[in-house]
């Protein structure tokens, strides 16, 4: 709440608390649709379509095997109930997209149900709790142009997951957040793409307002959201609106929405009362989907990008930075491979080197490969103060490009840090000699030169000389001048 | 006798095909004039002509070099609702009417893998809807028994059963929902059988109420249609409903019926004409004779399985029907009669849109759980009562049909009164059973009655058994026997 009022609320008062679900459609990463051997590529209109896509007569489905495999994957990632026995339902309505007539859904007996993942709230964690995962059919595309309606049936038949939470949410943040730890999930087991431009996932979002610790209010739909801004400026606009509308004794009508994005407000799509009666009813074409054990006890996908975070974050790390590295899976890697056998503190160095210098080379050469031994050797060559922070960036690239080991690196260039007092107390001793001037000016009462004669032992050794112990041996050294 | 091969049996022709005694492009070509000779019985709605012939040049070729398959050179009509790839096809409806199927149905390419050679599309009720053959866009087909007057085949698939016993194919395709194979086989005094569900694959075949569509087959004796059976069943990856139980060989079943229990409803008795019974009883004796054991057995009224069947029908119906909206294909009326989905709607027969009403209806949300919902539990119950039913009892028998052919102008008083056609022929599609229609006498007209058998899901072969029993004892004569004798017409 305070959140929003602080960004957003200026002309709204805050004792309306937003109770958000959402409706997540996310396209089953596959060759062929649900029910066909028609291709899911994105392709040029009405290529990919098959009989049953068309509806022709006598043309039956027949289910894609992997779509039930990629949805137990699904179910299990999201800390699901698998359904041993799930079914097909159609539900009718007419439009010119729609061949059938019916789309073939799981609305009495989904495949998967009462699940949840954590989100994260500056430091907090939030359980959203996930009502069920069924599979779907998409309908086709229809384009309006000058008077005409043109069809286009490729994603007629591409097979969805429709994912739909409890009304756990509070506010835009949340929402985002928890879409894309939703979204890297479904792309890290391999189930869903993700690509929000293609169509592979968007979402309607349900919200109410009430006052706080009340019952519910009654919900708005806002249908079709294909991107995370949208949806965080949907669901503001709606707080705005709906917050009005009930300042000033109104109530709210339960409707369904559609946004605009060019001016990014809601508009009034249909009533309740004007939705299509879909005539749910088990698909006689279908049978059951009945699961062996094998199947529904599979080892669910470990390491998913919300668990990654939340170990990352044990290192005394904030959520926000830990999902950087967490939310891309190469990340992950390199830094649980590098990490592997270090110390609590050295993987706190790690880490900050990962989001600091290892991915800003990263995204200058995209596609390289980081040999996360070599990356661990030399952090702990940091770690150890054996070679300065400066030295370590060069050896980081030096080692990524070349090859070579960083220790060897370290040594063929001589760029270990000198940590012998003896040795640095003779190069003090050196260096100061050769600056009897400054020495001088120092005598006579010039502090500001301790710094000077620092920098001139650091510059003399080439950085190599330990910064703590230079400065240590310089104010000695100057101790005994006076 | 007339030396006519159309005359013949399919086992009889089948043996003179593969003898090289008779080309099969000869007999396609008597086949067609005996189409032309009887097309007053407006059988034949489309003559796939092309086809038959080069079907018939590969036939001989075959037989010429000896690798003859296992239907060659048999001529055979097909039911409009089966797709035959770049024919039309038209369920017999004006919004199907110019409707070339781009893809051929599964059970017709395995008959013409086998050598079977297509003669044309067949008459039936629109979109398989009706008991008489007399909702199609094309006229009603004729029946060619006659009291005088012309008779209707029985229906759905009344162009079939017809083509059959007028003897201007060896057999026949049909679709079985409710009783389409069988009754109309009753009407016209030929075999209808419809094997157990998932038996056959729907795979291109119109959809009328998924659970319960069943190819089936129309031929003069038992032995022929099972000889086409065996070729059209086995389980199709296409049709995921179909069976994976191990196909059995039909053409040669004869399991004994010695000791065999025979279940027939007395309850059902009650109030059927004399004719129907006489020859129910007929049946039974014939069964009692050969060793079996005859015990009565009760079932529900009639109406319980009749209103199910309706409730459910109608529901998947107007699910299946959604498709034809006039958009990717179809036809639309010229009319102005509102928005653009009635235009087609508009198109489809009064009965088919009576019974898309019904289904909406049922499956409307307001209805759901005392319609489409209740008829899935009472069919569960039913399902049951019989399986357990089919623990003591080996076969079940009862009249097909309550009544011979009646006239094509009868009219019924009440829609309902036709659904009541289907009386005895329902259960099998509720229960899943395979059935089975063999003629076993006359009725007070003189016209065929047909016996109606049904077993367990999967036992198709005492089905066969039994019914070439009934055949062998039953003396019934067929249309085509009284034909040629001087007897009939």
């Amino acid at each position: 709440m305070n959140q929003i009022n602080k960004d957003h609320g200026k002309a709204i008062n805050n004792k309306w608390e937003m109770v958000i679900g959402l409706e997540i459609h996310a396209q089953v990463s596959t060759k062929s649709k649900l029910f066909s051997k028609a291709s899911t590529e994105y392709n040029a209109p009405n290529t990919c379509v098959d009989y049953i896509d068309l509806g022709l007569p006598g043309a039956l489905p027949i289910l894609n095997e992997e779509c039930i495999n990629k949805a137990i994957k699904s179910g299990l990632a999201l800390n699901m109930t698998i359904n041993k026995r799930s079914e097909f339902d159609r539900k009718h309505y007419f439009y010119p997209d729609l061949p059938l007539g019916y789309q073939i859904t799981q609305f009495y007996h989904p495949i998967t149900e009462n699940g949840h993942i954590p989100i994260w709230i500056d430091q907090d964690l939030k359980n959203i709790r996930i009502n069920r995962i069924h599979l779907e059919t998409d309908a086709g595309k229809s384009i309006h142009k000058r008077n005409k309606t043109y069809i286009d049936l490729n994603r007629c038949g591409i097979p969805l997951m429709e994912i739909v939470t409890e009304p756990d949410l509070r506010n835009e943040d949340e929402v985002a957040t928890f879409f894309r730890i939703l979204q890297s999930t479904l792309r890290r087991i391999g189930t869903c793409d993700g690509n929000m431009e293609k169509g592979q996932m968007r979402a309607d979002v349900n919200i109410s307002l009430r006052k706080s610790g009340e019952e519910f209010g009654t919900r708005v739909e806002i249908k079709n959201l294909n991107s995370v801004n949208f949806m965080k400026k949907a669901i503001l606009f709606e707080y705005k609106r709906q917050s009005e509308i009930l300042e000033s004794g109104g109530e709210i009508v339960q409707e369904t929405r559609l946004f605009n994005e060019a001016t990014g407000e809601t508009i009034h799509m249909r009533n309740k009362e004007d939705a299509a009666d879909y005539r749910y009813m088990p698909d006689p074409d279908l049978p059951p989907v009945i699961l062996n054990d094998t199947q529904i006890n599979q080892i669910k996908d470990s390491n998913l990008p919300y668990e990654v975070c939340q170990n990352i974050a044990k290192l005394g790390v904030s959520f926000q930075d830990a999902w950087i590295i967490a939310e891309d899976p190469y990340l992950t890697k390199l830094f649980e491979s590098s990490a592997k056998s270090l110390e609590k503190n050295d993987k706190v160095i790690l880490f900050k080197w990962v989001i600091g210098d290892v991915i800003s080379y990263i995204k200058k050469n995209p596609n390289i490969e980081i040999n996360p031994n070599y990356l661990r050797d030399l952090i702990v060559e940091v770690s150890k103060g054996n070679i300065s922070g400066k030295a370590a960036k060069e050896v980081l690239i030096d080692f990524i490009e070349q090859d070579i080991s960083p220790l060897e690196i370290i040594k063929k260039k001589g760029l270990a840090q000198i940590n012998s007092a003896d040795a640095i107390k003779q190069i003090v001793h050196d260096v100061i000699q050769n600056c009897q001037k400054e020495v001088e000016s120092y005598k006579n009462g010039n502090e500001n030169l301790k710094q000077f004669f620092v920098g001139q032992v650091i510059k003399a050794t080439k950085g190599k000389a330990n910064p703590k112990i230079t400065q240590e041996e310089v104010l000695k050294y100057l101790a005994n001048l006076k | 006798m007339k030396n006519n091969p159309n005359m013949l049996s399919l086992k009889q022709i089948r043996e003179l095909l593969v003898q090289g005694q008779i080309s099969p492009l000869t007999l396609v070509s008597e086949m067609y004039d005996e189409i032309e000779s009887k097309s007053h019985l407006n059988n034949f709605i489309t003559l796939t002509k092309d086809l038959a012939f080069k079907q018939a040049e590969k036939s001989w070729e075959k037989i010429k070099n000896g690798t003859a398959r296992k239907l060659e050179g048999i001529p055979i009509g097909v039911k409009d609702l089966y797709c035959v790839k770049n024919e039309k096809m038209t369920a017999c409806s004006k919004v199907l009417e110019n409707f070339i199927a781009p893809f051929e149905s599964h059970v017709t390419n395995k008959l013409w893998n086998e050598g079977a050679i297509c003669l044309g599309k067949l008459n039936m009720d629109e979109f398989a809807m009706g008991s008489s053959n007399r909702t199609s866009c094309f006229g009603p087909s004729i029946n060619p028994w006659t009291n005088g007057k012309n008779l209707v085949p029985g229906g759905s698939s009344g162009g079939s059963a017809s083509s059959v016993a007028a003897g201007t194919c060896f057999a026949s395709l049909g679709s079985d929902t409710g009783g389409s194979v069988r009754q109309p086989a009753s009407f016209c005094g030929i075999v209808g059988f419809k094997p157990s569900y998932g038996r056959c694959s729907r795979r291109g075949i119109v959809g009328y109420a998924s659970s319960f569509d069943q190819a089936g087959i129309f031929a003069r004796s038992v032995e022929d249609a099972a000889i086409v059976m065996d070729n059209m069943i086995g389980h199709d990856h296409g049709d995921v409903m179909s069976s994976t139980e191990a196909v059995p060989d039909l053409e040669n079943a004869n399991i004994s019926l010695k000791g065999k229990v025979i279940g027939y409803p007395e309850n059902w008795m009650d109030g059927l004409d004399e004719y129907v019974i006489k020859n129910w009883k007929k049946a039974l004796q014939i069964f009692e004779d050969l060793g079996a054991i005859i015990k009565p057995i009760s079932l529900l009224n009639f109406d319980s399985y009749l209103s199910t069947y309706y409730l459910l029908t109608s529901s998947e119906a107007s699910s299946n029907l959604a498709r034809y909206s006039g958009t990717c294909y179809g036809n639309k009326t010229e009319e102005d009669i509102g928005s653009e989905y009635n235009k087609t709607f508009a198109l489809f027969g009064e009965e088919v849109r009576r019974r898309i009403f019904m289904g909406i209806h049922n499956l409307s949300s307001a209805n759901y759980e005392k319609g489409y919902d209740l008829g899935l539990k009472t069919r569960k119950y039913i399902k049951q009562q019989f399986m357990d039913l089919f623990n003591e009892i080996n076969l079940i028998v009862y009249p097909c049909s309550p009544r011979e052919a009646f006239e094509i102008d009868n009219v019924f008083q009440n829609p309902s009164d036709a659904y009541h056609e289907d009386v005895f022929t329902v259960i099998a599609n509720l229960i899943g059973s395979p059935a089975i229609s063999v003629p076993i006498g006359y009725g007070k007209q003189n016209l065929p009655l047909g016996i109606h058998l049904m077993t367990k899901p999967f036992e198709e072969e005492l089905l066969i058994s039994s019914a070439k029993e009934i055949e062998k004892y039953a003396n019934f004569k067929g249309w085509l026997e009284n034909e040629s004798n001087g007897v009939s017409k």
